[in-house]
């Protein structure tokens, strides 16, 4: 086959619409634009799945002593929803993001290595098919369980041959490590695209703050994810070789397995949360109709986030008796690390401050990102109190902070996003009428949900239970806890319907619908396939208003 | 917010209500960590107020700051032909945004790095009880070498007296996977990890019953694992290790479920004292009526509890570790009899 | 095929772009394959290594010699993007300072060294005042050390009032640096915040500022610092605070006031580069 032939040019594609024709030139795409939108369309996918199983397990706890679902399944259920939420949600959504906008942003035509890109991600799809087919393939022995129990940080010795005999575990590993080499190949190609690729005067100085917060956080997944692949190659060997890295009963160490992970899960709160950044340094200058606040301390916060996260890991491991030292090590490390996180939310704050703040939308939802943000930070300052700690961690109220961030951080921001660059990418805006209703009711269910779960791990309520006696002063709690969850699926579904209306109904959107300023917005939506017939010149951080306003250009100050 | 701080209210109180039904133990406590017994918890707390009242402020000030941005700031009507004055940031405002917060994580760092020292106790004091607590999948063990007492789930400690301290230091060992030891109104969590000695202790002057349980994930009944700890007043405490150190009173009547129990497979996992039962895989069943729960308090220590977990555990207890030993009916209530006079 | 190619791109004015192919997903398939035959069977991996060799060889064909392109002809010209034009947008322009709209505000601060300097003097007038106290009060110069360090040190915090007056090489260190950390940051904070308060600048951060902070000192003490709190003496404590208010804030004052490089690159105003005259500015 060879590719000239085989391939479709974009004019026939107009004309045959095939089903066949189209699958195939989605499967052979090496487009950046067509594979960010894989990325995010198979990653939302995920999500519902992953909301699914939230979902049956919020069913579960809102009762004590209720018996909807049984401690196995219970526990395969909350392992699965934080894997997936975490490598097949949260990772691809942002590389999807990257995908469709780093090449249209810094002007050029496509990412660094098309087919790379490509490769990445079969990579993550194929993991997580792979990790999903664990709920049919994983009974390796007779009663040993299907999908994986471990809980997604897997901790040794739980994941050793004696404690989680067949394969369930292996599906863990091996799912996450097929995707991670994916994971790999994007991050590596981001970096190299962001490095070589600008179009001319795009100096980094003047690079878009979305794409110099992927380029930090490329460099972040290629650091972290790294360790964590190692370690569960070691933990395969573990499994397979009968080697004792992490097996306490052979005299190996289960805390070392806590360390190997942390490396790496640690970053990765970041490698999902400064994508989280990067869209709202976009849609809070754009809605606020001013340049960002400070973008040198911005992109100086966000390199030093970068640094001071790979130092941090040991927070998750303050219960596990290590010195006295030790501990208080890390929590100046991380407390550290809340200094550049206050100074995003202040120069978020500054750029809004004396604008004209439109909200639509995709502000909307950075307005209560910054809310929910605030509180997740706040949270996270509590947690790094080591006694403080001794107390939360492991509890409910350890996973109301994750999910502040996850979803008050990641989730909103994915969102706002979304309802940004959709007309972009399908030259249709959606809908602002049923998108007010998703935000509303969806924030609604998200505080009442997980506002409330913070009070729960202050009773005493540790995680990863599958049921609870009555009386323990966390009936009620729990049962607004899971009544916030209706709420939440009700303001997923009117986005759905939204996305799936807009497609076909939207208003169109034409090319620049938010008088916005980078360059993504010069071309047509969606881009043609080649993003731009000539490569752009840019003078400034914000090369459209230059062309608006050709009497006060920004490039006469930068 | 509204109904954060409703929810809050009730939680503070304790209002949740306890169904004395299905013979499920009933729990009248909250293990509220704000209302702390032991010395470590009351530090923490102590620490934990002042974390929050800082957080606090913040969210105050910095939430205020959001809400009033959007009001003030926003759009209105004629400005969609004006733009507003492009400014590009102030190194003053920065800079100062930038070492509040420094100072203010300084200051809590202080205090964190001093309550650290203070809470970690590596040795035992002299006048400490020491108790080894080895976890296993999914109950307790609890090993006074001091008494040459060995029980299981139920955790008896002494309170401590102004004149005669009694701190309680506890060994924190794991047979299996990494459990972790929680009793939030005694003090904060530690792990319970194999092939690691870590230690917790706590002190208390005030005699009561405090729960707790398992706060790592373990395996299937990680929500099953729960901690019963009773701090008794010295006399008491002492009245306790006496009952526990005597030898089982042999009852005659018994003695067919005694020796059934010696000839199943029972005695594999479980000891009792006074009969050849030496195991230690399962819960030390000598002077099991002392205690109030079984299965690591799934259930209530009642007759009709035991006879119903050993004629099937895996019913009340999906996934415990003992199995189903099909005995017939008498046989279970020949060794019920038995288990109901080990006082 | 290569004529083919050279036709094409003398017939119209398209756009070289990487072809499609398949052979990353076959590789990424039988990649996949290849770790799944772990938990499944052999054969599975063997069937995925054989995917994932063709799947690499095609893809190493497909960039070598030469890499596969498609010219992607450009769109209609009704359909290509339009020109970004002017707007009738009218940009608002900040009252003060004369160099145009794109401020870095405020106009004039003081130098960073300014806050540095001012907190080394408050630093040294709250000292100096602090071991008047202890010498005064307890004969002893280790004692206001230690009562600092206790925030950080539970040996001293738990400490009798004799012990505290002692020298201990561990309060010395910590004392030291916390008192070193703590005046150059609050130095500092003062440089940056005095300019914004354009009127009695010494009053509000000689005297206001110290004394809000005494008193919010006062309500957290008990937690921060248990050993001082149990000790303190507040007047003499307000007025080391004072002290060193009046010290940093004279200090800061006194300094030369420097116009901020407005709408200078990074680089220039972190004294990185040199800079340079640009037509053009006010």
């Amino acid at each position: 086959m060879t590719a000239i032939d085989g391939s479709v040019l974009p004019a026939e594609a107009a004309a045959r619409t095939s089903f066949w024709i189209r699958a195939h030139e989605w499967a052979t795409t090496v487009d950046h634009k067509r594979l960010g939108l894989l990325y995010i369309s198979s990653g939302l996918v995920f999500f519902l799945i992953a909301g699914l199983e939230a979902s049956a397990i919020r069913a579960q706890l809102a009762f004590a002593n209720n018996d909807l679902i049984g401690p196995n399944t219970f526990n395969r259920l909350m392992t699965v929803h934080g894997t997936t939420m975490v490598f097949f949600v949260g990772m691809p959504i942002f590389f999807g993001f990257g995908n469709y906008l780093i090449p249209l942003m810094i002007g050029a035509r496509d990412l660094a290595f098309p087919r790379l890109n490509a490769f990445g991600y079969w990579l993550f799809l194929f993991g997580g098919l792979l990790f999903y087919f664990s709920w049919i393939g994983g009974d390796g022995l007779y009663g040993t369980g299907t999908a994986p129990d471990v809980g997604w940080f897997a901790y040794s010795p739980l994941t050793s041959p004696a404690f989680s005999p067949g394969n369930s575990t292996d599906y863990w590993i091996l799912g996450i490590m097929v995707a991670g080499f994916g994971s790999t190949a994007t991050a590596l190609n981001f970096v190299a695209t962001i490095l070589c690729m600008r179009c001319p005067g795009m100096t980094l100085g003047k690079m878009p703050l979305f794409v110099w917060m992927m380029l930090v956080n490329g460099f972040l997944v290629l650091v972290a994810l790294t360790p964590l692949t190692a370690a569960q190659v070691m933990l395969l060997f573990d499994r397979f070789l009968d080697s004792h890295f992490f097996d306490t009963q052979a005299g190996g160490s289960a805390v070392l397995w806590q360390h190997f992970f942390w490396v790496f899960g640690h970053p990765e709160v970041y490698i999902l949360i400064l994508p989280a950044f990067a869209v709202a340094s976009e849609v809070t200058p754009v809605f606020s109709r001013k340049p960002i606040f400070g973008y040198e301390i911005m992109v100086a916060a966000t390199t030093g986030i970068g640094f001071i996260s790979l130092g941090v890991w040991a927070h998750h491991m303050f219960t596990v008796g290590l010195s006295g030292p030790v501990n208080t090590f890390f929590t100046a490390s991380t407390m550290a690390i809340a200094v550049p996180t206050g100074i995003k939310i202040f120069n978020w704050l500054g750029t809004m401050w004396g604008g004209r703040i439109r909200l639509r939308m995709p502000m909307l939802w950075v307005c209560a990102f910054l809310f929910e943000f605030v509180i997740a930070g706040l949270t996270g300052v509590m947690l790094a109190v080591v006694p403080f700690d001794w107390q939360l961690s492991d509890s409910y109220f350890v996973v109301a902070h994750f999910h502040f961030v996850l979803i008050g951080g990641l989730l909103y921001n994915i969102f706002a996003g979304i309802y940004y660059w959709f007309p972009k990418a399908t030259g249709k805006m959606l809908s602002e009428r049923l998108g007010r209703w998703h935000f509303w009711v969806f924030v609604a269910g998200f505080n009442v949900t997980f506002g409330t779960m913070h009070f729960q791990g202050l009773l005493g309520m540790p995680r990863r239970i599958y049921t609870y006696d009555p009386g323990r002063g966390w009936d009620l709690l729990n049962l607004i806890t899971s009544l916030g969850v209706i709420l939440q699926a009700i303001g997923i579904l009117f986005f759905l319907v939204n996305v799936l209306w807009s497609l076909r109904r939207g208003e169109d959107a034409g090319q620049d619908p938010w008088d916005a300023w980078t360059l993504e917005w010069s071309t047509t939506s969606p881009p043609p396939a080649y993003n731009f017939e000539k490569i752009p010149v840019v003078q400034s951080r914000r090369p459209l208003w230059d062309l608006k306003h050709p009497n006060d250009p920004d490039w006469r100050y930068e | 917010m509204g109904l954060l701080a409703g929810a809050a209210v009730l939680c503070a109180t304790g209002v949740a209500m306890a169904e004395p039904t299905t013979g499920r133990p009933v729990f009248d406590q909250v293990s509220n960590m704000f209302q702390p017994v032991s010395v470590p918890a009351a530090k923490i707390r102590d620490l934990a107020l002042l974390v929050l009242a800082i957080c606090g402020g913040i969210f105050v000030v910095v939430g205020g700051l959001i809400a009033y941005t959007l009001i003030r700031f926003r759009a209105r009507p004629g400005d969609e032909h004006r733009e507003p004055p492009q400014v590009y940031g102030s190194s003053n405002i920065e800079a100062a945004w930038t070492i509040v917060p420094v100072i203010i994580v300084v200051v809590l760092f202080l205090a964190t790095a001093r309550t650290i020292n203070e809470l970690e106790l590596k040795e035992p004091p002299e006048s400490a009880l020491q108790v080894t607590v080895v976890g296993h999948r999914w109950w307790w063990e609890f090993q006074y070498p001091e008494y040459g007492i060995v029980t299981a789930n139920e955790l008896h400690v002494p309170a401590s007296t102004p004149d005669a301290p009694r701190p309680t230091f506890l060994w924190l060992e794991s047979v299996d996977v990494a459990h972790s030891f929680w009793v939030p109104r005694l003090a904060g969590k530690t792990d319970v990890i194999p092939n690691r000695r870590n230690t917790l202790w706590l002190e208390t002057a005030q005699p009561g019953l405090y729960l707790g349980q398992c706060a790592e994930y373990c395996g299937t009944q990680h929500a099953h694992m729960l901690l019963r700890v009773y701090v008794h007043t010295p006399e008491d405490f002492a009245r306790w290790v006496e009952e526990q150190k005597a030898p089982e009173a042999e009852v005659a009547s018994v003695a067919a479920g005694r020796d059934l129990f010696q000839r199943t497979a029972c005695i594999n996992c479980h000891a009792a004292s006074g009969t050849v039962a030496d195991g230690t895989f399962g819960p030390s069943l000598s002077h099991l009526m002392s205690r109030e729960t079984i299965g690591a308090g799934v259930a209530m220590n009642t007759p009709d509890n035991l006879r119903a977990w050993i004629r099937d555990p895996q019913t009340m207890k999906p996934g415990v570790r003992m199995p189903d030993m099909k005995l017939a009916d008498h046989e279970v209530d020949a060794i019920v009899d038995y288990l109901v006079t080990l006082r | 095929m290569a004529a083919e190619r050279e036709a094409k791109h003398a017939g119209e004015g398209g756009i070289e772009l990487p072809s499609p192919t398949p052979w990353p997903l076959l590789a990424a398939f039988g990649m996949t394959l290849g770790f799944a035959g772990l938990v499944t069977h052999p054969i599975v991996s063997m069937v995925g290594g054989v995917c994932f060799l063709f799947g690499g060889v095609g893809w190493w064909r497909e960039v070598l010699p030469v890499a596969h392109e498609i010219e992607v002809p450009l769109a209609a010209p009704a359909r290509r993007a339009r020109l970004v034009e002017p707007v009738p947008e009218t940009v608002d322009h900040l009252e003060l300072g004369e160099g145009g709209h794109r401020m870095r505000l405020p106009t004039h601060v003081f130098p960073l060294s300014a806050g540095i300097r001012g907190g080394i003097a408050g630093g040294i007038a709250m000292a100096a005042l602090a071991e008047l106290y202890g010498l005064l009060v307890h004969q002893s110069l280790w004692y206001p050390v230690n009562l600092l360090s206790a925030a950080a040190i539970p040996s001293l915090a738990n400490a009798s009032t004799e012990q505290l007056a002692q020298f201990s090489t561990e309060g010395l260190l910590v004392g030291v640096i916390v008192h070193v950390l703590f005046s150059l940051l609050v130095g500092l904070l003062y440089a940056v915040m005095l300019p914004m308060f354009p009127r009695h600048p010494a009053i509000l951060g000689g005297i206001v500022a110290p004394l809000l902070w005494t008193g919010l000192l006062w309500t957290s003490l008990g937690v921060i610092n248990p050993a001082l709190n149990e000790r303190i003496a507040w007047g003499w404590f307000a007025a080391s605070q004072l002290a060193f208010g009046l010290a940093a804030g004279f200090v800061v004052s006194k300094m030369e006031r420097i116009a901020t490089l407005q709408s200078a690159a990074f680089a220039i105003r972190a004294g990185l580069e040199l800079q340079y005259d640009e037509e053009g500015k006010e």
